[in-house]
């Protein structure tokens, strides 16, 4: 996300004690989900401690949705002289002024990320129970599965649909920092590290790869199912239609040997 | 589980039955001895869905008998040999029947007891086949079952309203395939129309729904009934036998007419539809009070065993009735058969039908309280 497509700065009250009258809230804009509360605190360089527990209260006084992998949240990193607490539904720095914009465009960009890689293991998680009830359609299929293709086909296109999502996260995962290094990509680069992102997108790929590989069988049973189905329905039209023949034949001859 | 629908049908079929064999065999042509006529008028038309009727719901029972063979989890050559066996325990019966109770020289009229054995048979292996292929079967049955009896020369073989064949390969095969009283051309239709129809209705798998609901039965039997009405009105370029003049144009039993056919599975679909929407418990509700239709307890358990009953009330209407008139032709003229449809008048034989009905409610109660063997618990101890 460039600087040019970030959100105009939207003054939010609820500014906590102890934090410079000068800060501001700016709610990022998230790909999908609220918006992400930042609250930019400018530096003066008396900071009291008090002033970045402040901040980290503020921060934590909002859950994330779910625990992310036994990480502690929400997390804290001093880095080129910012003071950064993020968690995924709220984050607060202490900054000069002028990494305000480089802040706010790494935060965006990484809230993003996260929150996308976690949506991807949700559904990863909720995608496990029918896989162990799904199993014997990978096996073979029958009339009686016939009723449960449709619903195989839905978890196939979950399954492939996820794949496609992790496959353009990867990018981003592993796209490289600029060099030389900015405070943008630095931000990014030790986020990523401290909510083991890379770690997390290999453990998804390789779950993916197991559902896929199941519904890819499942898919391939049912599709030869329906072709011998129709094969088969095929076959007894055409043994059908020579045994009226036949039959046919057969009451001509008994009608005439009648006579 | 039983179906109350089909338990109504079934008995309103046997009770049909009943009075329709006590009335012409008893009284065909009493009234009309000079004239050579028939006497029947048109309110004996819906005597005609008898054989229709029950032979239709063998088939829906089936297919309910196959879910739950299924549920239980008896295996498919289990469920084959069974279907095998009681068919050809029917087709034994059937002959056997017709012996003792037509007497030898009607071995082979093809009754409806073979019909229903030969269907029983077609099951084993209908029942394995993707669905358009059994409507396939069905229109063949119904399309090439006029131009058989052309080919075979139907009319030749049936004298005075009665199938008439000579002991020969080719008289009884015929019989058999198109020009016996129930060949299989086409009523062989009738059970496998039965069959699709009790597998949509009744036989949902699981928490699946049937594939087909009451209503749409209903819809489809009115599409049928169109089709029986343009089938009647087409009838004068038809040139079979010509229906007597009491019948709608086009509408004959012997042979089984295009008309009539359209007609009777239409009248079968409707009344089936309805009834099941009435009077039948909803899928995946145990409670019997969850019908929209109560009907008290006494009545339901009437129809519920005259239904199980029905084929020993088929067998033994029969014996009821000509045993006695084969004696007495026997005894007072020296020939089974001298008074046969000229014994009494409609009304007097129509009331003997009553009365064997009558008499048949406390005679299977009385079986069912002693446990005592019929033709079904025969049947079911020889073939599951």
């Amino acid at each position: 996300m460039t600087a040019d497509s970030l959100p105009t700065p939207v003054p939010a009250p609820g500014i906590p004690a102890g934090v410079p009258a000068a800060s501001r809230v700016d709610m990022l804009a998230t790909a999908a989900g609220p918006p992400h509360p930042l609250l930019l605190a400018p530096r003066t360089g008396d900071e009291s401690p008090e002033a970045a527990e402040a901040l980290r209260r503020w921060v934590a006084e909002a859950p994330a949705g779910r625990p992310r992998h036994r990480i502690e949240l929400p997390i804290l990193l001093r880095l080129y002289n910012v003071d950064l607490v993020w968690s995924p539904s709220r984050s607060a720095a202490f900054a000069s002024e002028e990494r305000f914009e480089p802040l706010r465009e790494a935060i965006t960009d990484f809230t993003n990320l996260e929150a996308e890689l976690t949506e991807i293991e949700d559904a990863i998680a909720a995608a496990w129970p029918a896989y162990e009830v799904d199993l014997p359609y990978a096996y073979g299929f029958n009339d009686a599965s016939f009723s449960v293709r449709d619903a195989l086909l839905d978890r196939y296109s979950t399954v492939k649909s996820l794949q496609g999502r992790l496959a353009r996260l990867t990018k981003q995962i592993t796209h490289p920092a600029p060099q030389p290094p900015t405070l943008a990509g630095q931000i990014g680069e030790r986020l990523r590290e401290r909510l083991r992102i890379e770690e997390r997108e290999e453990a998804a790929d390789g779950e993916l790869e197991v559902l896929s590989d199941h519904y890819d069988a499942c898919g391939q049973r049912a599709s030869d199912f329906m072709i011998a189905r129709r094969e088969n329905m095929l076959s007894w039209t055409i043994i059908v239609l020579l045994a009226t023949e036949t039959l046919l034949f057969a009451i001509d001859l008994l009608s005439n040997a009648g006579t | 589980m039983r179906h109350l629908s089909i338990d109504i049908l079934r008995t309103a079929a046997i009770f049909m039955m009943v009075l329709v064999h006590f009335v012409e065999n008893l009284s065909a042509t009493y009234d009309t001895q000079d004239s050579g006529g028939h006497p029947l008028t048109p309110w004996w038309l819906p005597s005609g869905l008898a054989a229709p009727l029950f032979t239709l719901l063998t088939g829906v029972s089936y297919a309910i008998w196959l879910g739950v063979q299924q549920r239980r989890g008896v295996s498919e050559d289990e469920v084959n040999r069974r279907t095998v066996r009681r068919g050809l325990f029917l087709i034994g019966l059937g002959f056997a029947f017709n012996i003792f109770v037509w007497l030898p020289e009607d071995t082979f009229n093809w009754d409806v007891l073979t019909l229903i054995g030969t269907a029983m048979l077609a099951f084993s292996f209908v029942r394995h086949l993707p669905m358009p292929v059994p409507l396939l079967i069905v229109a063949l049955l119904a399309a090439f079952a006029p131009l058989l009896r052309a080919t075979t020369d139907y009319p030749a073989y049936w004298q005075n309203y009665h199938f008439d064949y000579d002991f020969t390969l080719s008289d009884v095969l015929l019989g058999y395939l198109v020009v016996g009283y129930f060949p299989v051309f086409p009523w062989l239709l009738y059970p496998i129309v039965g069959l699709l129809v009790g597998r949509g209705l009744f036989a949902g798998v699981g928490s699946q729904p049937p594939a087909l609901t009451s209503r749409g039965l209903m819809a489809a039997s009115g599409v049928l009934a169109l089709a029986a009405v343009a089938s009647s009105l087409l009838a004068p370029l038809q040139t079979e036998t010509a229906s007597v003049d009491w019948r709608p144009p086009g509408w004959t039993m012997f042979p089984a007419s295009t008309t009539y056919i359209l007609g009777t599975v239409a009248a079968g679909m409707l009344l089936l539809g309805l009834l099941h929407h009435l009077v039948d418990v909803p899928d995946g509700s145990d409670d019997r009070r969850a019908a929209r239709l109560q009907l008290p307890a006494s009545v339901t358990a009437f129809f519920n065993r005259t239904s199980r009953h029905s084929l020993s009330i088929y067998l033994l209407h029969h014996v009821a009735h000509l045993w006695p008139l084969w004696i007495y032709g026997v005894a007072s003229q020296g020939e089974p058969t001298a008074h046969w449809q000229a014994f009494m008048p409609a009304w007097a034989s129509a009331g003997l039908g009553l009365v064997f009905l009558a008499a048949c409610v406390p005679l299977f109660a009385w079986l069912d309280r002693h446990d005592l063997p019929t033709a079904e618990s025969v049947m079911r101890w020889v073939c599951d």
